[in-house]
């Protein structure tokens, strides 16, 4: 072959895949990346299978689900929100939602302690003693709810022949003991506080880190103009904190019907059902917990559930951006 | 040093005075449940124990040894742990190198379907159906796949790797002729040690302390696959009430006893881990507090 023929040659075949390239290019750019794709697999796969396809499993709220003939077979619900009206027309519904809400705004009215905290821990000067001081705040986050709430149950205690440390406290102060546990107006409050003790110091951790981002130089200006310490917090630490205080907050309120499951669960006794009811309790009492399963009627509810949150959500994102502040989406 | 004004001084006080006061409610219960769990059954039962250990004895500890479903519970959830641990690390640092990639075609998309997970979910009857529909029910599986992949540890490694691995090493790597797999083991693995370690702390605490899983899972009749969290809420929330006659009040002691034994047995060992990993806790929720 001469060298011209050769040049005509490859000048075709450039020619070729200039033509038919911008498809194959594309082709190409996924191709070459294959690795990343593989590296990633698993990770989506787990998310398809456990998040996305239950999502498609939601259909079962709108059928008479039965376990025979499976999603697809199972005839449709008549009407379609049979389960819904179901749902919102049980003798327990407002009492659930009431619950629900109820140790939400309860978690909400303890939200700024960890703020708190992390305040106070950022006062404390000699660093040894602050990382002891973290160390020591953050371990009973590591500890299982399973426990907790046994410790909840133990400290707690007041029956005919034991009474848990607590109500020996309170009847060294010379009032009743109280039955805690067994009493639906504690519950919330035996539930929050006891969540507190866990979780403030590891909730507190965001805020810590976000303190110590602040610019120092702010502090710097503060000391010549001779603020105190308290003023120094008020006008520097506090406005430094919203940012990240209304992204938890959103997160939070996105959060407002998810109420810890598992925890209720084990705290739920009998006696304070009244005020333990809550709508996944109920979702697990009326389905897995039960003889006669019914899969519909708690998918339903828990449908109900998930969009009422992805609701409030939106809605505290929407506000936050309308004051101009830190927003999520 | 610098003269302390005398509000502030007074305002340092109170600080200390509050830590301290709050040093102690975090310790407290935890140092009680230890002190009763060494305790005589007697004094424990009669509430004769306050803060110290009373009457010293490892009764509670010796009762635990005649229960099998403890080892067995310590077992499977050893092996939830340590198979679950390994593979959310690789499950979530693949995808979350995978998302820092900038010339990963369709990366938006992907991240945004990740991200919404965290908002909304199927339920729990659905998740119940699909596990079921593929045969995990009652396996140790169903109890690690569907808590293997956190979005949200994903975003915190991703802003990780993006923020502080500068992506010229990436380069470097590339024109020396490195693959993909290549760059990800050889690079950027061996410089995500401290977020490895949060990952390792965070993953194993959640898979130990995991209920709502086997809970929801592992049927109740099938006692071998019950995991350590499911074995202590029949031994912890059972008031040993079964016991009728001349033992019953022996029964209820030592029932009473071998709560605090087991709880500090089970507990015990991420308490003691957990110190020598907390010191990157910090470095990786800041990371994960930045809007990724």
């Amino acid at each position: 072959m001469t060298e011209k023929a050769k040049t005509a040659v490859a000048v075709k075949e450039g020619g070729n895949a200039g033509r038919g390239g911008s498809k194959k290019r594309k082709l190409r750019a996924w191709y070459r990346n294959w690795q990343l794709y593989l590296l990633a697999l698993p990770a989506l796969a787990v998310i398809a299978v456990f998040c996305y396809a239950p999502m498609y499993g939601i259909i079962i709220a709108f059928k008479d689900y039965n376990v025979i003939q499976g999603i697809g077979g199972s005839p449709w619900a008549d009407p379609l929100y049979k389960h819904f009206v179901n749902f919102v027309t049980d003798p327990y519904f407002w009492d659930m939602l009431w619950n629900t809400l109820r140790l939400s705004l309860c978690s909400l009215l303890v939200f700024p302690l960890p703020i708190i905290f992390a305040l106070l821990l950022n006062e404390i000067r000699v660093k040894s003693l602050r990382t002891t001081v973290q160390i020591i705040s953050y371990a009973p986050y590591f500890i299982s709810l399973v426990v907790a709430v046994s410790m909840c149950f133990t400290f707690l205690e007041y029956t005919q022949d034991r009474i848990g440390i607590i109500n020996r406290i309170i009847r060294a102060f010379g009032m009743e003991p109280v039955k805690f546990m067994e009493s639906a107006a504690w519950f919330p409050w035996i539930y929050v506080l006891s969540g507190m003790w866990q979780g403030l110091g590891w909730w507190s951790i965001t805020y810590v880190a976000a303190l110590t981002a602040i610019d120092p130089t702010l502090y710097e200006a503060a000391e010549i103009d001779g603020a105190s310490r308290l003023r120094k917090i008020w006008h520097i630490n506090i406005p430094g904190l919203l940012p990240i205080v209304s992204i938890t907050l959103i997160m939070n309120l996105g959060n407002m019907l998810n109420v810890g499951f598992e925890k209720v669960l084990l705290m739920q006794t009998d006696l304070n059902y009244q005020s333990s009811n809550i709508i996944s309790t109920y979702v697990y009492e009326k389905t897995l917990g039960s003889v006669i399963k019914q899969y519909s009627y708690g998918t339903a509810i828990g449908l109900f559930n998930n969009v009422i949150n992805l609701v409030l959500l939106l809605g505290a994102n929407f506000i936050t951006k309308k004051l101009g502040g830190e927003t999520i989406i | 040093m610098k003269r302390q004004s005398k509000g502030d001084f007074i305002f340092q006080i109170a600080v200390y005075v509050i830590v301290a006061l709050l040093c102690v409610m975090f310790l407290y219960p935890l140092i009680y449940i230890l002190s009763l769990s060494l305790s005589s059954p007697e004094a424990v039962y009669y509430g004769q124990v306050t803060f110290l250990i009373k009457d010293f004895s490892l009764e509670a500890y010796k009762a635990i040894a005649g229960k099998m479903e403890i080892f067995t519970g310590l077992w499977n959830t050893a092996k939830m742990v340590v198979i679950g641990t390994v593979l959310s690390l690789i499950f979530t640092f693949g995808l979350a190198y995978a998302l820092t990639r900038k010339d990963l075609k369709g990366r938006r998309v992907i991240t945004a379907l990740c991200v919404f997970t965290m908002f909304f979910s199927g339920g729990l009857i659905p998740l119940y159906v699909v596990v079921q529909g593929i045969g995990l029910y009652n396996s140790l599986w169903a109890t690690i796949l569907p808590m293997s992949v956190s979005v949200w540890n994903v975003i915190v490694v991703r802003t990780f790797i993006s923020s502080s691995i500068p992506s010229d090493l990436e380069e470097a790597a590339k024109i020396d002729g490195a693959c993909d797999f290549r760059i990800y083991i050889s690079v950027i693995i061996p410089l995500c040690k401290p977020v490895i370690a949060i990952m390792i702390l965070f993953y194993a605490v959640g898979y130990w302390n995991s209920y709502f899983y086997p809970l929801v899972f592992i049927s109740p009749s099938n006692t071998d696959a019950k995991t350590l969290q499911l074995v202590l809420r029949d031994i912890l929330l059972s008031d040993g009430s079964g016991a009728i006659g001349e033992d019953a009040l022996q029964y209820k002691m030592r029932a009473e006893a071998v709560k605090y034994s087991s709880i500090v047995i089970s507990t015990l060992p991420i308490l003691i881990v957990y110190p020598f990993l907390a010191r990157h806790l910090e470095k990786g929720m800041m990371i994960g507090s930045v809007k990724g």
